[in-house]
C-alpha cells in the first residue's frame, strides 16, 4: 500500500530511517515540526485537552523516537505508523485515567467543537487529501459514523445513543463508507 | 490458514480507531492471529486514520500546535541508548491446534491455567484473571444443542478449540461469529469433541437467576 503522496510519503521514509540509524536529532526535529501539530490536533479532538494534553503529545513524539527502528517502510506509511502510535498512547493514558478513576484530561470537547461530521471547510486545502475529500462526499450518515469513530473516539454503542439510530445501523453505515474509502485507496480484498 | 468466519469491517474501523473495549480488542487480537485477510483490512482502516489525521485542516492544526518551549524540552531530553528494536515480526498464521499468543500471555499459559466453573449441564465457563469483566471462556460439551437466540449488544465469539454449526455455517478454531444485532442462531456444538470458544461483550452480563437465564451469557438472551 502506497502513502498518498508518494513524494512526501518517500521523504518522510527516510527521514524516520536516520532516526533510527543515526539517532539523527536534526531528522527528528523535522519530522517533529511536521507531524506533531496533526498527531496534537488528532489527540484534542478525541478530548486529550489542557496540560495532560500537551503532555500527551509529547509522549507520542518521545515514542516515535523511541521506536524509529521498528518502522517498516513495507507495511505501512509514515502517517499510519505515526497513527497507531499516536492511538496506542491515547488508548493507555484514557486505561491509566480509568483505573485512577479519574476523567480530567479527557473532556468532552462539545464545548468548543459542535461538529459531528467533517465539513469541506475542515479539510485540508492545499493538501491533496483524497480521503478526506472523499469523506465529506460520503452521506451524511456514512460520514457522522467514520467522523465519530476516528475523529471523536466514539464506540458503536456510544455512536448509537449519540446520533440516535440502531447500533445496526451505525455497524453498516461504517461498513459502507469504509468500503468506499477502502476502494479510493486502491485496496481490492 | 482457511478461515470461514471474519471480522466485521465496522469492527475492524473501531479497532483502528481504538474504541473497542479492553476485552473486545483483545479477541480481535486474538483473530488476527489466525488471519491474513483480516490483517490486512486492519492495516488499510488505520491508514484511513493516518490520512484522516494527516489531513486536518490547518486552521484546526495551527491552534493545535505545541510550543516552541515543549520542543526544545523534548529535544533536550532525547537519549541516543532510548531505543526499541524491532520486536520479532510474525507473519505467519498460526494454525487452529495453536492458541493466539495474546490470550496465551494473558492467561500465563495454556487453557489449563483456566478454573472452570459450571453454569448448565454441558456448560462451562472460566473467567480470566486481569482480562477484564467482558471476558470469558466457554466449553461447551459435544452435541449440545442450544437454544435459538438473537444479540442484542455486541458480541464477538472466537472458537479456541472443536467446533459448532448454526445456521450462518461451521465455525472451526480461529473462526469468529462478529454477528449483527438482530442476527438470530441456533449453535449446535459437533459431536467428536466439546468446543472452547472466547467470548468479549461489551458490558458485563450477570450469571444469576434461574436456569434458563444460565444461558444469557453466551446467548445475549
Ligand atoms: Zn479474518
Amino acid at each position: 500500500m502506497e502513502p498518498s503522496t508518494e513524494a512526501d510519503g518517500t521523504r518522510w521514509v527516510r527521514v524516520i530511517q536516520r532516526i533510527a540509524a543515526d539517532r539523527d536529532r536534526e531528522a527528528f526535529a523535522e519530522l517533529y515540526d511536521h507531524f506533531t501539530p496533526r498527531v496534537s490536533a488528532y489527540l484534542r479532538r478525541q478530548g486529550a485537552q489542557g496540560t495532560a494534553g500537551d503532555d500527551l503529545v509529547q509522549e507520542v513524539m518521545l515514542a516515535v523516537w523511541r521506536k524509529a527502528a521498528q518502522f517498516d517502510a513495507t507495511r505501512a506509511a509514515p502517517s499510519t505508523w505515526l497513527f497507531r502510535i499516536a492511538r496506542n498512547q491515547l488508548i493507555d493514558s484514557l486505561r491509566k485515567q480509568t483505573a485512577r478513576g479519574g476523567d480530567q484530561a479527557h473532556q468532552s470537547v462539545d464545548d468548543e467543537e459542535t461538529a459531528s461530521a467533517l465539513t469541506t471547510e475542515q479539510v485540508e486545502t492545499g493538501d491533496d487529501n483524497k480521503i478526506l475529500r472523499l469523506m465529506t462526499e460520503l452521506p451524511k450518515l456514512q460520514n457522522e459514523v467514520i467522523y465519530a469513530s476516528y475523529f471523536l473516539g466514539q464506540s458503536h454503542g456510544e455512536i448509537a445513543d449519540s446520533l440516535a439510530i440502531p447500533l445496526g445501523s451505525v455497524k453498516s453505515n461504517l461498513r459502507l463508507a469504509f468500503r468506499k474509502l477502502r476502494a479510493s485507496l486502491g485496496v481490492e480484498l | 490458514m482457511t478461515l470461514h468466519h471474519h471480522l466485521d469491517d465496522s469492527t475492524l474501523v473501531a479497532h483502528a480507531a481504538g474504541t473497542l473495549s479492553t476485552e473486545m480488542a483483545l479477541v480481535v487480537d486474538c483473530h488476527l492471529e489466525y488471519c491474513a485477510i483480516c490483517r490486512e483490512n486492519l492495516v488499510v482502516a488505520e491508514q484511513l486514520g493516518g490520512e484522516m489525521m494527516m489531513g486536518l485542516a490547518d486552521t484546526a492544526v495551527a491552534m493545535s500546535a505545541p510550543s516552541e518551549d515543549a520542543k526544545q524540552a523534548l529535544l533536550a531530553s532525547l537519549d541516543d541508548g532510548d531505543i526499541e528494536l524491532p520486536a520479532e515480526v510474525v507473519d505467519e498464521d498460526i494454525d487452529g491446534s495453536e492458541l493466539p499468543r495474546a490470550l496465551v500471555t494473558l492467561l500465563g499459559g495454556g487453557l489449563e491455567q483456566l478454573k472452570w466453573r459450571s453454569l448448565a449441564p454441558g456448560l462451562k465457563q472460566a473467567r480470566i484473571a486481569g482480562g477484564g469483566d467482558g471476558l470469558r471462556v466457554l466449553s461447551i460439551a459435544p452435541g449440545t444443542c442450544m437454544p435459538l437466540h438473537g444479540h442484542r449488544g455486541s458480541e464477538l465469539t472466537l472458537v479456541l478449540q472443536g467446533s459448532y454449526s448454526d445456521e450462518i455455517g461451521r465455525f472451526q478454531p480461529g473462526d469468529i461469529a462478529d454477528l449483527d444485532v438482530d442476527t438470530e442462531h441456533q449453535p449446535i456444538v459437533d459431536r467428536d469433541v466439546e468446543c472452547i470458544c472466547l467470548v468479549a461483550t461489551d458490558a458485563p452480563l450477570k450469571f444469576r437467576g434461574i436456569i434458563p437465564r444460565l444461558l444469557q451469557p453466551f446467548f445475549g438472551i
